[in-house]
């Protein structure tokens, strides 16, 4: 087994594609590299990539992982010779080998940062008091409606911090378990519209604290 | 000129609309220019949505080829959806291209293609959120609205909006009008000059100096206002398509498209002649390229791309005389990196059956067929040249190697249609379907499923059927209701049916006459757009625009013209002569064959000594001619 757990960033443009176009426009660029990325198989051969939890669209990631496997052993130049092909806003920060039976990175992955960029005229203290009372309150119920349902869902458990620094806001949030915001319905509840948000980082968050994947 | 972006102002409403994707631009591989540093400049806009546009070969061909040109510069533009509409008439901004989020009024030429006539309401729409007067005679100064693409074959219904129409190819007229818009602009003149000169470039029509003449029947016709102006405008065509410029940095796309793959355009052209096939006839002559030209494009598009999947685009990929070669080698080239051949045309016989077999190596699709008629009569009269035996030949290959689901496409509303020859396709598919069952193989459990795709024959312009009318709404009705009844009892047989209104407003626009056009502003006024989108078609707000302006869209569509009766787009010609059309069209009432002239057997449609072209077929290196 040949497989590397990849850190990448999103930024730009890019941001906007959805979870999906953005996959593929990454395996885009592995068929681009000409790189020896191992195949299932099968009738719908496809390529052995597990990804962590999805990028929300809009919002760019400075650390987002992939788990990829090679058919064969590559050499060091590997991620120059990815990083050349990747499309602009997407960029590979590092990898790592990863060793058979490693916890997928859905499976490891459950806490998130967040960094939200607020317009100049921002009511920081109006801002203030609605992040007061939303530590305040024990639930804080959304509604969240798509084309074809419409549900009542509380966010509260899934905010662990969240603090103000200038116009921008520090936003940590437990993935997996209960609900997860949107960054819009966060800003919703607060009152604020927002500029642009960023996913800083993502972890395992387990009995010896916060470690990276 | 071209200096302005409101990216910053698009970029707000990013996160309140569906697949914002679609309005960044920025995709892998596009081309960007400086635009203080070129000459003229167009803005290349696709009717529909970016998903749709994006499929389409002739904006990637155009686009490259302007941008090929230093001193050009080409951008793109496509239909927002309603979300991002709302928005831009809320927040007063205009449309935009893609590249630089330029307001399209900034352009020298806005172009737009004509694929289908329901995309119509769609330009209008497009021009008037770009800020740009709808009516041509309104607009003084730039930009040049121009339109190409196969409905212009008929381009009257949009003759009041439209400055100039390029008919046929457009990748080197779109250059030559280009150069002299550059001409005009360093001289100082206006866009009247333009209009002036441009009528020396072969392949334009340039509705404003043509008058509006009532024929006997009280179509309107176009005649030329004076003598310099040409009577009739012959299309462009490209002799050597091998000396074409083909994209080969091809754009990836943001979104996923309706047809995600590379398009390597293998040929162009037809030489079948099915009477109803308006493609079949405006392409003509037959043009393949050179498999190894080919192959090497291929190499380069799947290096510049990534794409896993190769589109041999034609209207009939089957009939590329090197077919099997050029597969092989594609498949030799690619298939060990995982990257496909997909053929989205298939003829109805077993040789393409066993072309499907081959490109499956990598990957499983369903198949599709069009036998397009139920009986060999009405196939004979339509002069599909496909028998019962190539039908079966071919659904019992697919059936035998595995496949479960096959989809056939039929017409009804054909001429000399009979209610026999309707209840003929769903024996047809029922029988397809019998002999599917006893050919399967054992081991596949899952059952067989046809669908059935029966659409209605809209008679369109320069095809042998031009001549005669669609059939009205209640004849239309009661064959689908017959076909339905038929089928109703047989749970694996889908079936799948055309909107009438719809169908007999195509027609109405394909067959319609400059009159139209009020009738469009009207529609487009009532808030008409998107109408090949059943969500958004309104056919009761059609239906008004129709009254108000005193014309009725059943009588256009359905209106049978004599053999010398005037038509509405006769000052159109895809070179094709017009007896060799009327003669299609009585053949056809006795189902006498016309034969594929790919083999050497012209059948004197004229073209190849009208446009000083001929049939190229592609050989390879090593072929010996018996
Ligand atoms: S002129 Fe003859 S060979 Fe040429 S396209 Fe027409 S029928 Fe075919």
């Amino acid at each position: 087994m040949n497989k590397w757990r990849l850190s990448l960033s999103i930024s730009g443009k890019i941001v906007y594609l959805s979870h999906l176009d953005l996959l593929a426009s990454f395996e885009r660029a592995l068929r681009r590299s000409g790189l020896p990325v191992a195949y299932s198989l099968g009738f719908n051969p496809h390529m052995l990539i597990s990804w962590g939890p999805a990028h929300p669209v809009g919002v760019g990631g400075d650390n987002e992982y992939c788990d990829l496997v090679f058919a064969e052993p590559v050499d060091e130049q590997w991620q120059q010779q990815l990083n050349a092909v990747l499309p602009d806003g997407l960029h590979l920060n590092s990898a790592r080998p990863l060793l058979d039976g490693a916890t997928s990175l859905m499976a490891a992955i459950n806490y998130a940062q967040y960094l939200i960029e607020l317009p100049d005229n921002v009511n920081t203290t109006a801002l203030d008091v609605a992040i007061e009372q939303l530590f305040k309150s024990d639930s804080c119920v959304i509604e969240r409606i798509s084309p074809k349902a419409r549900k009542r869902l509380d966010i509260r458990g899934a905010i662990d911090m969240l603090k103000r620094d200038g116009k921008l806001l520090c936003l940590s949030c437990r993935l997996g378990g209960t609900p997860t915001p949107k960054i819009s319905e966060l800003a919703e509840i607060l009152g604020v519209t927002v500029c642009s948000a960023r996913r800083t980082g993502l972890f395992i968050d387990g009995n010896n604290g916060k470690i990276l994947p | 000129m071209l200096t302005i972006s409101i990216w910053p102002q698009i970029k707000k409403n990013l996160p309140d609309v569906q697949k914002p994707a679609q309005y960044i631009g920025g995709e892998f591989n596009q081309i960007s220019k400086d635009a203080a540093k070129v000459s003229a400049s167009m803005v290349f806009c696709f009717p529909d949505t970016y998903e749709i546009g994006m499929s389409h070969l002739g904006l990637r061909i155009i686009y490259e080829a302007i941008n090929a040109e230093e001193d050009l510069l080409c951008e793109r533009a496509f239909a927002p959806q309603a979300d991002m509409e709302a928005k831009l008439r809320q927040q007063h901004l205009p449309l935009f291209s893609l590249e630089n989020h330029r307001p399209l009024k900034e352009f020298d030429i806005v172009g737009f293609t004509l694929q289908y006539e329901m995309s119509y309401s769609n330009v209008l729409n497009m021009l008037e959120l770009a800020e740009i007067p709808l009516i041509a005679a309104d607009r003084m100064g730039w930009p040049l609205v121009i339109a190409g693409g196969p409905c212009v074959y008929n381009p009257e219904p949009l003759s009041d909006f439209i400055d100039v129409f390029v008919i046929g190819e457009g990748e080197q007229v779109s250059i030559e009008l280009m150069r002299l818009v550059k001409e005009i602009k360093n001289e100082g003149g206006d866009k009247q000059e333009l209009l002036n000169r441009a009528l020396k470039i072969d392949g334009l029509y340039i509705p404003c100096f043509y008058k509006k003449v009532a024929a006997k029947t009280g179509v309107i016709i176009r005649e030329p206002e004076s003598g310099q102006v040409p009577a009739v405008v012959k299309k462009r065509l490209c002799v050597d398509l091998d000396k074409t410029v083909f994209p080969l940095k091809a754009l990836l796309p943001n979104i996923q498209t309706v047809h995600d793959r590379l398009m390597l355009e293998i040929m162009r052209g037809c030489g079948r002649g099915c009477r109803f096939c308006q493609a079949g006839i405006i392409y003509r002559p037959i043009r393949e390229r050179d498999p190894d030209l080919l192959r090497e494009q291929a190499r380069q598009l799947v290096a510049a791309t990534g794409y896993e999947d190769i589109g041999l685009l034609s209207l009939s990929s089957a009939d590329y005389s090197c077919i099997s070669e050029l597969i092989d080698m594609l498949m030799a080239d690619h298939s060990c990196r995982n990257v496909g051949v997909a053929l989205p045309s298939l003829r109805v016989d077993a040789f393409s059956v066993d072309l499907a077999a081959k490109v499956q190596q990598v990957r499983k699709s369903g198949l599709t067929f069009a036998p397009e008629a139920g009986s060999q009569q009405l196939r004979n009269i339509i002069n599909k040249g496909v028998s019962e035996e190539n039908i079966f030949a071919a659904t019992e290959a697919a059936f035998s190697q595995g496949y479960t689901a096959i989809k056939l496409y039929f017409m009804i509303g054909l001429p000399y249609e009979s209610n026999e020859d309707v209840v003929a396709i769903a024996d047809l598919a029922q029988r397809v379907l019998l002999a599917g069952r006893k050919v399967k193989p054992a081991e596949i459990r899952k059952p067989l499923k046809l669908t059935l795709g029966v659409a209605s024959f809209v008679p369109k312009p320069h095809t042998p059927f031009q001549w005669h009318g669609a059939n009205n709404e209640e004849v239309l009705k009661e064959k689908q209701e017959l076909l339905k009844k038929q089928l109703r009892p047989i749970k694996s047989i889908t079936l799948n049916y055309h909107d009438i209104t719809t169908s007999l407003l195509e027609a109405a626009f394909a067959r319609g006459d400059s009159r139209l056009g009020k009738v469009l502003l009207r529609a487009h006024d009532k808030g008409c757009r998107f109408d090949g989108w059943k969500e958004y078609f309104r056919a009761d707000l059609w239906a008004q625009a129709f009254v108000e302006e005193g014309l009725d869209y059943r009588n256009i569509a359905t209106q049978t013209f004599a053999c010398d009766d005037a038509l509405p787009w006769q000052h159109i010609s895809c070179g094709i002569d017009s007896d060799w059309l009327w003669q299609e069209n009585l053949k056809a009432a006795s189902g006498q064959p016309t034969v594929d002239c790919r083999n050497g057997d012209c059948n004197g449609c004229g073209v190849c000594a009208n446009l000083a072209s001929a049939n190229v077929l592609a050989t390879r290196a090593g072929d010996d001619h018996e």
